[in-house]
């Protein structure tokens, strides 16, 4: 088109050199914009009854008689506030990514926290930035260890696959599950 | 009536996701921007009709819901804006021919309506069509003032080499 044309070669040139930068991939608005995304098409294929949306970040997908609720790193939020969120909203289970574990101890109900500990995060950035995280993610050899949650934890390294694609599993698992109930 | 094609939206978040969060940093901090960007990629999934133009849609929602967050939290400065607009922008680029912590402060020093067009422009890979259809403006006018933002941009880091030289 005609507007398309109408830039010098000096503009052009600018305009090349803008685009040899790459916007920043921020790891954890990645791994929650990609995990919103599984929870987007979980939904449309049923059992997901509402969405919850909290502060900085964190989700909360209200399914039928369980909440999940997941968060997409250790910047984004309190954790609790999830919980707490869940907890209002009549869960029967939370599930958590629980990338601060302290945090679940202070929750309100802890006897509602289906996956206590750390499940771990979801998206291997969050895990790597965090050193108590990475730990448990030397290649699956302290997996459990150190978690509260062992069978979560041991769960996702059996099955051997990336971090990323575990947890998206784990997730779409759980909804699943919520579904059922 | 045909649903979202899930693949389809699966290739345009991987396209874009960096470039949404670009974009909606014009107007909110990045932990809000996630925020966003979540909640228009949730939305496009639950929508009854696809939109005619995804992507548009994709970038018009992320913008509205930016700037709607923008205005529910006007208790914030200004000066915190500005500095959430300048910080880590883009990723470290050896092969870049600018150097980004240059382009950042280019960026945050020009005005909000600039800023998007040439975000849009430039890292969104947008015609000046589907800008102006963003944005609301005129072709015309975004041709304008793209233009008239290269120069301001060129000139600010001309400025900033011979600052460097000295």
């Amino acid at each position: 088109m005609a507007s398309e044309l109408e830039m010098t070669r000096v503009e052009m040139e600018i305009e090349r050199s803008l685009r040899s930068l790459s916007p920043a991939q921020a790891s954890t608005s990645t791994q929650s914009a990609t995990l919103a995304f599984q929870m987007g098409r979980a939904s449309m294929a049923g059992g997901v009854r509402r969405w919850r949306w909290c502060s900085g970040g964190l989700a909360a997908v209200v399914l039928t008689g369980v909440v999940l609720r997941v968060t997409g790193g250790a910047s984004m939020g309190t954790p609790e506030d999830g919980v707490r969120v869940a907890a209002r909203e009549g869960a029967g289970n939370v599930a958590i990514d629980g990338t601060i574990n302290e945090h679940i101890e202070k929750t309100e109900r802890p006897d509602r926290v289906l996956a206590g500990g750390r499940v771990s995060a979801f998206g291997a950035n969050t895990a790597w930035d965090d050193g108590w995280a990475r730990e448990s993610y030397d290649g699956g050899q302290s997996a459990g260890e150190e978690h509260s949650d062992r069978e979560t934890s041991q769960y996702l390294f059996r099955r051997g696959r990336s971090t990323r694609q575990n947890s998206f599993d784990f997730l779409v698992q759980l909804i699943v599950a919520g579904a059922r109930l | 009536m045909p649903g979202i094609d899930q693949s389809r939206v699966l290739e345009l978040f991987e396209r874009d996701r960096a470039a949404l969060m670009l974009y909606a940093r014009n107007w909110v901090d990045e932990s809000r921007a996630s925020d966003v960007v979540q909640q228009v990629f949730v939305k496009l999934f639950v929508l009854a009709e696809s939109p005619r133009d995804v992507r548009a849609w994709v970038f018009r929602s992320v913008r509205n819901a930016a700037i709607s967050m923008l205005r529910e939290q006007n208790r914030r400065k200004h000066r915190e804006r500005q500095v959430s607009i300048s910080k880590s922008l883009f990723e470290e680029a050896p092969a870049a021919t600018v150097d980004r912590e240059t382009v950042a402060e280019v960026l945050a020093a020009i005005g909000e309506a600039e800023r998007e067009v040439v975000i849009l422009r430039v890292w969104g890979e947008m015609t000046l069509e589907e800008v102006a259809s963003v944005t609301g403006m005129s072709v015309a006018s975004v041709h304008r003032m793209y233009r008239g933002t290269l120069a301001v941009i060129k000139a600010a880091m001309e400025a900033k080499w011979q600052a460097n030289w000295k």
